[in-house]
């Protein structure tokens, strides 16, 4: 059975919906002059694309700098378990967010569910670089190298913050901040999780490539 | 909701998000328009700073390993015995240019104008998120005390130029500069472009999904249209340079191969394996040529829009204008190799190059017509922000047209390592760019302090700056045609050079000198007018655009509690059967009978503003 925001039975019970709606008092994104989505949104998807230049900026130049060289090294295992963990929290996040649209409080329990996928997947990520170490691969070793870590360390530093974003959505629930503002940062986090996610499918993908 | 209940929530609203204290006011502000001043007086400083240091290379020019003890005031250190040495006067030029296009143009255009400009021309009350404008401008500041702070350290700032090509810029031994200096050159470029993020996502963010009633993308002045272009080519190329900033770091602290080869420097090894300098160019590139156009857009959008309220006639073919701003952003992507036709690239593509580059020839010579044609049989007024409006479409031809040189590979070759480039891309990018934002201080200096500016003084200021600036880049061109290298130093050792050579040196260095004069008197005139200005009218220039709807200064919240509401675009001058030669955006639109006419409908009154804000909506 779904649990409504009308019964709140639990701790963690959401304030009721405010009048109104929209991103404040300085917003007029009920006007016909705006886009179709909201600002957060829009402002969210445009700071994505610069992401997007970043990692496509560091991945052209790994192709470049190789030049046509195969992959020196095997990707140890974990970087598997990584990618398994990473599609498990966008789940997470698809889950948590369905339930923030339809006022389901269990939300909470999903994003608690995508918090830990991640930090899971930082420490598969401390594996995965140990055991290259194990094998004497280090950031000098050779261009492969060098691009995997620079590569997975930026994309770890964008885990690191969408950790900070759920502890964010986190704390708009026990501010009890109001419906919208929840929602809103519930939807950003998932947005910017999705990206995360999909950024470490592409580098998996191009160092599978570049093995090949 | 009803309409009075909505209106009255939003003027309580409106009064509750009023900062009261001096910190939250004026300090860690995330109202618009007491950032864009931030933004704007921290650049006019950074840009000071960067002229001061033009002055000191300039004098070494002219005068090579003159005594002059007196600079040892501005320079401790490079000056021993009063005569600039060398690793100064690299560190010089570095960072001259580096503070100039990053810290000074860039910020003060899109920070400066956009966060002042954008909310109010669009009908909004401020930018889309006023927190993260706030954190872009405390980024940028930050930036700014590390790119100073290196000036300070023992071993000098960077000196492997504003381009810090490795390896000069990879190895910590290549020159003094090339040590701390070059870290923090690193991490300030890296905080800017943080900051820069920031700024552009609230102004393409505001300027698209915050535009008051009526306001369609077809009404937007085009400064927004100029400004929200330059914000989309920053987020979209600014970050291949953080990328190459992230790589060269761990190049030179790390000792990974990004950007160096194996490499033998004074008879020492240095073994590294296989990295290539030219990926650095390539990422380099990719961002400093849109780069150019993030500075020359905005100055585009304002010269626009200070020509046609200062010829009294619409902006002529205003869709066309904003075609090629489109134009010219995506074309701005893809001539990045036009600055490495020098680096053994292959022929062809070399050549697509060339073709690219040649075809932003177009959407460039649209505008000028249109300009051209928006001055054509205007009643021009000659105000200082028309004359640096002028001064504009003069320099941007002139540095057009060199370009037109320089974008052919054949030409480009044997000219590009000479002062024919720094004329160049100085007149095109930095003189057209400084224009426009000389305009644009002018013109909106009262509704930024209620204050004007002095007109005399202001028009001493544009020609000893407009003459003066030709009088160094026109004599650089002829130095380029001569074969006068850069990046020298010192040249009267060389024998290929001819005397002539040093005359024209020393005629550039007293231009420079006569310009930067004239900056004292800007900086004067904009500092008294401030302080003890006559006080302005609500719209002084007689403009049509909302700003000078608003009150001067603008309130907190620009509009009270009723937002402006739209009815016609913004170049309504001179239209036939209205009472004034102006018709503000807010006038409504009254069809006649005949259904050919437009007239206006609301009257205007003496002071440029509509009778009210009858026409508004509330918030």
């Amino acid at each position: 059975m779904v649990t409504t925001l009308d019964k709140p039975r639990r701790r963690t019970q959401l304030p009721p919906l405010p009048p109104g709606g929209g991103n404040g008092w300085w917003d007029s994104s009920d006007d016909p002059q705006s886009l179709a989505v909201p600002s957060w949104q829009f402002g969210t998807w445009l700071g994505l694309g610069t992401l997007t230049v970043l990692f496509a900026a560091l991945s052209s130049a790994y192709v470049v700098r190789i030049g046509g060289e195969r992959l020196a090294f095997a990707l140890p295992t974990t970087v598997w378990v990584s990618t398994v963990l990473l599609i498990a929290n966008s789940i997470a996040l698809i889950v948590a967010r369905r339930a923030v649209e339809r006022k389901d409080r269990r939300f909470v329990g999903w994003l608690w569910a995508s918090f830990g996928v991640g930090l899971a997947f930082l420490f598969s990520q401390l594996v995965t670089w140990s055991v290259l170490a194990g094998q004497g691969l280090f950031v000098t070793t050779n261009p492969h190298s060098s691009f995997f870590y620079v590569l997975t360390v930026v994309h770890g530093a964008h885990v690191l913050g969408g950790l900070g974003a759920l502890l964010r959505c986190w704390y708009h629930v026990r501010r009890r901040s109001g419906y919208q503002r929840l929602r809103r940062a519930v939807g950003m986090t998932a947005t910017y999780w999705h990206f995360v996610d999909a950024v470490w499918l592409w580098i998996v993908l191009l160092f599978v490539w570049t093995s090949l | 909701m009803d309409q009075p209940i909505a209106h009255a929530e939003a003027a309580v609203d409106a009064h509750h998000h009023e900062p009261q204290s001096f910190w939250t006011k004026y300090v860690f502000s995330q109202d618009h328009k007491v950032i864009a001043m931030q933004y704007m007086i921290t650049a006019l400083v950074m840009g000071f700073i960067g002229m001061v240091m033009s002055w000191i290379f300039r004098i070494q020019l002219a005068w090579p390993d003159h005594n002059l003890p007196f600079l040892r005031l501005l320079m401790p250190t490079n000056m021993e015995s009063g005569t600039l040495q060398t690793p100064g006067y690299y560190m010089l030029v570095t960072m001259h240019g580096t503070i100039m296009v990053f810290f000074l143009l860039t910020a003060i255009l899109t920070g400066g104008f956009g966060n002042f400009l954008i909310p109010l021309q669009v009908g909004a009350r401020d930018m889309a998120f006023p927190y993260l404008n706030m954190l872009s401008y405390w980024f940028y500041f930050l930036s700014c005390v590390v790119i100073t702070a290196s000036l300070f350290v023992t071993t000098g700032a960077a000196s492997a130029g504003w381009t810090s090509y490795p390896p000069l810029s990879a190895l910590e031994k290549a020159t003094p500069g090339s040590g701390l200096g070059q870290d923090l050159w690193l991490i300030a470029i890296a905080l800017f472009i943080v900051a820069s993020t920031m700024g552009s996502l609230n102004y393409v963010t505001t300027a698209l999904n915050m535009r008051a009633k009526g306001m369609t993308l077809m009404r937007m002045p085009l400064t927004v249209w100029g400004i929200i272009t330059a914000a989309m080519l920053g987020l979209f190329a600014f970050p291949a340079l953080f990328a190459g900033a992230v790589l060269l770091l761990l190049d030179r602290h790390l000792g990974t191969s990004f950007f160096l080869p194996h490499l033998v420097v004074g008879g020492e090894h240095i073994v590294r394996n296989g990295g290539s300098p030219l990926l650095w160019q390539h990422l380099f590139w990719f961002l400093g040529h849109p780069e150019v156009y993030i500075l020359i857009l905005p100055a585009m959008g304002i010269t626009s829009e200070v020509l046609s309220n200062g010829a009294r006639k619409p902006i002529f073919g205003y869709k066309v204008m904003v075609g090629s701003i489109i134009a010219i952003a995506f074309l701005s992507f893809i001539v990045w190799g036009h600055h490495m036709f020098v680096s053994g690239m292959n022929p062809w593509l070399g050549f697509a190059f060339v073709i690219t580059t040649l075809i932003i020839a177009v959407p460039s010579a649209i505008k000028t017509f249109n300009w051209l044609g928006t001055l054509w049989k205007g009643k021009i007024r000659f105000t200082t922000p028309m004359l640096f409006a002028i001064g504009f479409i003069s320099t941007f031809v002139t540095g057009g047209l060199t370009g037109l040189f320089l974008g052919n590979s054949a030409l480009d070759i044997p000219l590009h390592d000479t002062y024919f480039v720094v004329a160049h891309f100085h007149v095109v990018m930095g003189l057209s760019s400084v224009f426009g934002i000389f305009a644009g201080i002018y013109y909106w200096f009262p509704k930024m302090t209620g204050k004007m500016m002095n007109e005399r003084w202001g028009k001493v200021h544009f020609w000893l700056t407009f003459i003066g600036s030709y009088g160094v880049f026109w004599t650089m061109h002829y130095l380029g045609f001569m074969g006068m290298p850069r990046r020298y130093y010192s040249y009267d050792s060389y024998q290929f050079l001819p005397p002539s050579m040093h005359t024209l040196q020393m005629v550039i260095t007293i231009s420079a000198l006569i310009v930067g004069a004239a900056q004292l008197i800007f900086t004067l005139n904009f500092l008294l007018a401030w302080l003890r200005g006559k006080k302005a009218p609500n719209n002084p220039w007689q403009a049509t655009t909302l700003e000078w709807q608003a009150a001067t200064p603008p309130p907190h919240g620009n509009w009270g509690p009723v937002l402006p509401e739209v009815h016609r675009w913004p170049y309504d001058y001179s239209v036939p059967g209205a009472s004034a030669d102006f018709v503000p955006q807010t006038v409504p639109v009254e069809i006649e009978p005949s259904g050919e006419h437009h007239r206006v409908a609301a009257a205007v009154n003496g002071h440029g503003q509509t009778n009210g804000h009858g026409n508004g909506h509330h918030a």
